[in-house]
C-alpha cells in the first residue's frame, strides 16, 4: 500500500535525515564561522571606538546591514541542487514530494537564517561586550537588547502617561517574511547569478511601485486631496494607527506568501 | 509497465524530437534502448522518470503519471543518469541516507555487489574516481529492487573487467517484476544480457523487439563469399562478410552490432 503522495511523516523525518547526512559538515561549519565572524567585527569596532558606547546605534545598523546582506546571499543559495543538471536530477529523483523537499529547503534556508542570525549576532554582541569590559573597566557598553526591545514598541503618552501602544514585532516578521522569500523564490528560478537577478528584479519592481505612486500623486494630483480627519484612510478602518498596522502587516505578508506560492509551483514544474 | 501513446516532445526552440511515438513494455525483462548519438534515447528516458514533460500525449508508467513525480512512484523507481553527481561524504552515509527511501532496497545485496566492485565501504564518495563512483552507483541502483532500473549508458567509465562484473550482476540480481531500461550507444557493452531490443533513430522507435524472436527468424553468421546466398544485410570484414540471412527454422545468437547497422541503415527486418 502506498504512503501519501502529499505529505507523509515518516518520509519527511527520513528527507530531514538525509539531507543533514549529506550538509551537516556546511551547517556545524556555518553556525560557529558566523558567530566568529559577528564576534571578531563587533569586538573589534568595541575596542577601537571611545570607552562610553551607551548611545552608538551603529551596532544596530550593523546587525540590519548584515542581516539583509548576508541573509539575501545565504536564501538565495537555497535548492542548491537547482544550480547543476547532474544536481537536479538526484534531487528530483529523490522518492518525497514536492511539499516535503519544499519545506526542508524553507526549514534549512529562509526559516534557519531569520532565526538563528539575530541570535547568533546578539550572543557575539553580548560576549564580546562582556570580554571588552574585562580589558578595559571604563567600558560602557551598548545596550543593544534594550535598544531593540524600545523600538519595536512604540509608546504614544499624553501628559507622561502611556495611553497606546503599538508592536512593531509583527510588521518586522512579515517585513523580513517577504523579503527572505522573495530570494527564495529567486532560488528556484534562476540558475546562475540567483541573488543578484531577485535583487535586480527587486530593484526594478520597487522601481516601478515608485513611479506609480509619483504618477497616482503628482500627475493625477491624489497628493493635493486633503480629505476630513474622519475621512482620512477610512478604506482602512478607524482604529487608527493599529489598524494602519495590521493593514501593512497583512499587505506585506501576502506578498510573501505570494513569492512562497510561486516557489513551490516552480519546483512542481521543474524540469531538468 | 511503461506505456507510451501518440508521444509528441521537443526541446524548446528545436524541432519536433518525438511524434507520435508508442510503444509499450512489459516487467521481467532487461530491454537495451540503442540509438546513434543524438537519437533521443536520454531524452525518452527522462520522460519515462518524469524529469521533462511531454507536449503532447500520454506516457503512463506504473499506473503513475510520471511527470507528477509522486513519491509512491519515485520509491519503485531508480534511474542512473549518465552524468551524475554525488555527495561530499562517505559510503556508508549515502547509504544510511537513501536506501531509506526504497523499500525494498537490499542491504547484503548492496554488500556484495560493493565487493564484487572491489569498492572500499570507508571510502568518501568525493575522493573516488568516476569509474569507481559508476559502479558504486549501478550497485546501489540494483540493490534498491526497484521495479523500474533505468540506466543511461551504464558501461562509460568503466574498466573492461568492471564491465563484464556489471554483466554478471544484472544479470542474477533481478527478479521477474523487474524491468531494466539500459540506454547505450556502445552496442557491444549488452550483448548477451538484454532480452528485448529498442532502437531508436532520429525520434522513431523503428525496433521494439525480443531477441529470442530475432534469432528465431534470422541468422547472423560470417560468411567469406556472399554470391551463393542472398543476405538480407552485409558488412565486409577482414576475414569475409557478416551477414544477416533469413532464420529458415535455425536460430542463431543475434550480433547486435549488425542488427543495429542493419536496422538503422533502412532494413526492415519484419
Amino acid at each position: 500500500m502506498g504512503s501519501n503522495n502529499i505529505f507523509n511523516g515518516k518520509r519527511f523525518v527520513n528527507l530531514v535525515k538525509q539531507y543533514l547526512f549529506h550538509n551537516y559538515s556546511g551547517i556545524l561549519l556555518g553556525v560557529p564561522v558566523m558567530f566568529g565572524i559577528s564576534f571578531l567585527v563587533i569586538a573589534f569596532l568595541q575596542f577601537v571606538k571611545r570607552d562610553n558606547q551607551s548611545n552608538d546605534q551603529e551596532f544596530f545598523l550593523i546587525f540590519v546591514f548584515a542581516y539583509i546582506i548576508i541573509g539575501a546571499f545565504y536564501i538565495g543559495s537555497a535548492f542548491p541542487a537547482f544550480r547543476h543538471k547532474e544536481k537536479s536530477l538526484s534531487y528530483l529523483m529523490v522518492p518525497g514530494s514536492a511539499l516535503e523537499k519544499y519545506l526542508i529547503q524553507f526549514i534549512f534556508y529562509p526559516l534557519l537564517y531569520l532565526l538563528a542570525f539575530p541570535l547568533l549576532y546578539f550572543s557575539a554582541y553580548q560576549l564580546s561586550s562582556g570580554f571588552i569590559s574585562i580589558v578595559n573597566p571604563n567600558f560602557i557598553a551598548f545596550d543593544l537588547l534594550d535598544f531593540y526591545q524600545n523600538i519595536s514598541v512604540a509608546r504614544i503618552s499624553n501628559n507622561g502617561n502611556i495611553i497606546s501602544e503599538i508592536n512593531y514585532l509583527s510588521l518586522q516578521i512579515s517585513i523580513g517574511f517577504s523579503i527572505a522569500m522573495a530570494f527564495f523564490f529567486g532560488a528556484t528560478t534562476f540558475k546562475k547569478f540567483a541573488t543578484l537577478k531577485t535583487l535586480f528584479g527587486l530593484v526594478i519592481y520597487i522601481g516601478l511601485c515608485v513611479g506609480m505612486m509619483y504618477f497616482l500623486l503628482q500627475k493625477i494630483g491624489w497628493a493635493a486631496y486633503h480629505p476630513k480627519e474622519e475621512l482620512y484612510l477610512s478604506p482602512i478602518g478607524n482604529g487608527g494607527d493599529h489598524e494602519i498596522i495590521s493593514f501593512l502587516i497583512l499587505g506585506i505578508f501576502s506578498f510573501g506568501l505570494i513569492f512562497s506560492i510561486v516557489a513551490f509551483l516552480k519546483i512542481k514544474e521543474k524540469e531538468v | 509497465m511503461i506505456d507510451l501513446n501518440a508521444l509528441k516532445f521537443s526541446h524548446r526552440k528545436k524541432e519536433i524530437l518525438f511524434d507520435n511515438l508508442c510503444f509499450n513494455l512489459k516487467s521481467g525483462s532487461i530491454t537495451g534502448l540503442l540509438g546513434k548519438n543524438g537519437a533521443g534515447k536520454t531524452t525518452l528516458l527522462k520522460l519515462i522518470a518524469g524529469m521533462i514533460f511531454p507536449k503532447d500525449g500520454k506516457v503512463e508508467v506504473m499506473g503513475y503519471t510520471p511527470r507528477k513525480r509522486e513519491p509512491n512512484f519515485l520509491k519503485q523507481l531508480y534511474y542512473l543518469p549518465e552524468e551524475f553527481y554525488l555527495p561530499n561524504t562517505s559510503v556508508k552515509f549515502y547509504v544510511k541516507a537513501n536506501a531509506v527511501f526504497y523499500p525494498n532496497f537490499d542491504h547484503e545485496l548492496m554488500d556484495l555487489q560493493m565487493q564484487k566492485f572491489e569498492i572500499p565501504v570507508d571510502n568518501r564518495l568525493d575522493k573516488m574516481s568516476y569509474g569507481q563512483k559508476k559502479k558504486f552507483l549501478i550497485a546501489f541502483a540494483l540493490a534498491t529492487k526497484s521495479k523500474l532500473i533505468i540506466l543511461d549508458e551504464p558501461t562509460n567509465g568503466l574498466d573492461i573487467p568492471s564491465k563484464s562484473i556489471f554483466r554478471r550482476m544484472l544479470a542474477g540480481a533481478l527478479s521477474e517484476d523487474q524491468l531494466v531500461l539500459i540506454s547505450t550507444h556502445q552496442v557491444k557493452d549488452v550483448e548477451n544480457l538484454i532480452d528485448r531490443i529498442m532502437i531508436l533513430d532520429h525520434g522513431e522507435m523503428i525496433m521494439n523487439r525480443e531477441i529470442l524472436d530475432i534469432s528465431e527468424k534470422y541468422q547472423f553468421t560470417t560468411v567469406r563469399d556472399t554470391k551463393s546466398i542472398e543476405p538480407l544485410y552485409e558488412e565486409s570484414g577482414p576475414i569475409g562478410s557478416r551477414v544477416i540471412l533469413p532464420g529458415n527454422g535455425n536460430s542463431s545468437p543475434v550480433d547486435i552490432e549488425l542488427l543495429f547497422n542493419a536496422t538503422t541503415s533502412g532494413i526492415k527486418l519484419t
